[in-house]
């Protein structure tokens, strides 16, 4: 997160002080569906005590055929998105997103 | 363990449906014996009708959106306030609990609504979404 901070910060030589910003990003891409995730951070250096700072990770798959609904194949996929959506969070997490 | 863990952090998971008007009446017989289950285990705080058919209810913590669009499972802390007669109220605080607990029981409620619709015919969906909101302390952005 820190190093996310500081990256966003070097458009402003690290003078931020406040970041309330949402991102898009396409994670992966296959054939019948791609993944996506939309980040929202927000936090302000000057009540950061108080407020903290607030970060929403909101991981999705979108399928490009609507698929029939049924039971066992659809809460398959809901835990295989969950699976997805931790590796990916595991790895905004640990910064693990290519910064240099 | 996830570092959403060892922070302060609730999830939500959805399953984006397709609109279907012609099984809204079957959806909701469906899933009617899931919102009953959850009245008589005297969880539910609120219930409201949504739009042209759909429920969203809350019941210890977790908000459930329950459309002919979408079928939403989240969780938010709540404070719940117990009346004592002849004085003021108090306040119950929840237990707090760590992220994967909290997504395990989100996806056994998943789990149940998904069961109530498998025998609606022409349901289809194109989109799930995993959610984790958090709120950091300044001394723990993570990685530690």
């Amino acid at each position: 997160m820190n190093d996310l901070i500081d990256h966003i910060g070097r458009l402003w030589d690290n003078q931020i002080i406040s970041v309330d910003s949402k991102f898009l990003s396409e994670l992966d891409e296959q054939e019948a569906y791609y993944d996506r995730c939309h980040h929202q951070i927000e936090f302000s250096e000057e009540t950061l005590s108080e407020t903290g700072c607030r970060i929403s990770l909101d991981w999705q798959r979108m399928f490009r055929e609507p698929k029939e609904l049924n039971f066992a194949e659809t809460f398959e996929d809901v835990l295989n998105c969950k699976e997805k959506a931790f590796q990916y969070f595991e790895n905004f997490g640990a910064g693990d997103l290519n910064y240099d | 363990m996830l570092w959403l863990d060892s922070v302060f952090a609730v999830p939500t998971v959805a399953v984006r449906l397709e609109t279907n008007y012609g099984a809204v009446s079957d959806i909701q017989k469906r899933i009617m014996p899931f919102i009953d289950k959850l009245h008589k285990s005297g969880r539910i705080q609120r219930i409201e009708q949504k739009e042209i058919w759909g429920y969203s209810l809350i019941a210890g913590g977790f908000t459930f959106h329950l459309r002919n669009d979408n079928i939403a499972v989240s969780y938010a802390y709540s404070v719940d306030e117990i009346s004592r007669p002849g004085t003021l109220p108090s306040f119950e605080m929840p237990e707090l609990r760590t992220y994967s607990e909290i997504m395990k029981e989100t996806c056994e409620y998943v789990r149940e609504i998904l069961l109530s619709l498998d025998a609606v015919d022409d349901l289809r969906y194109d989109r799930i979404g995993v959610v984790a909101d958090a709120n950091l302390e300044g001394d723990s952005l993570p990685p530690e």
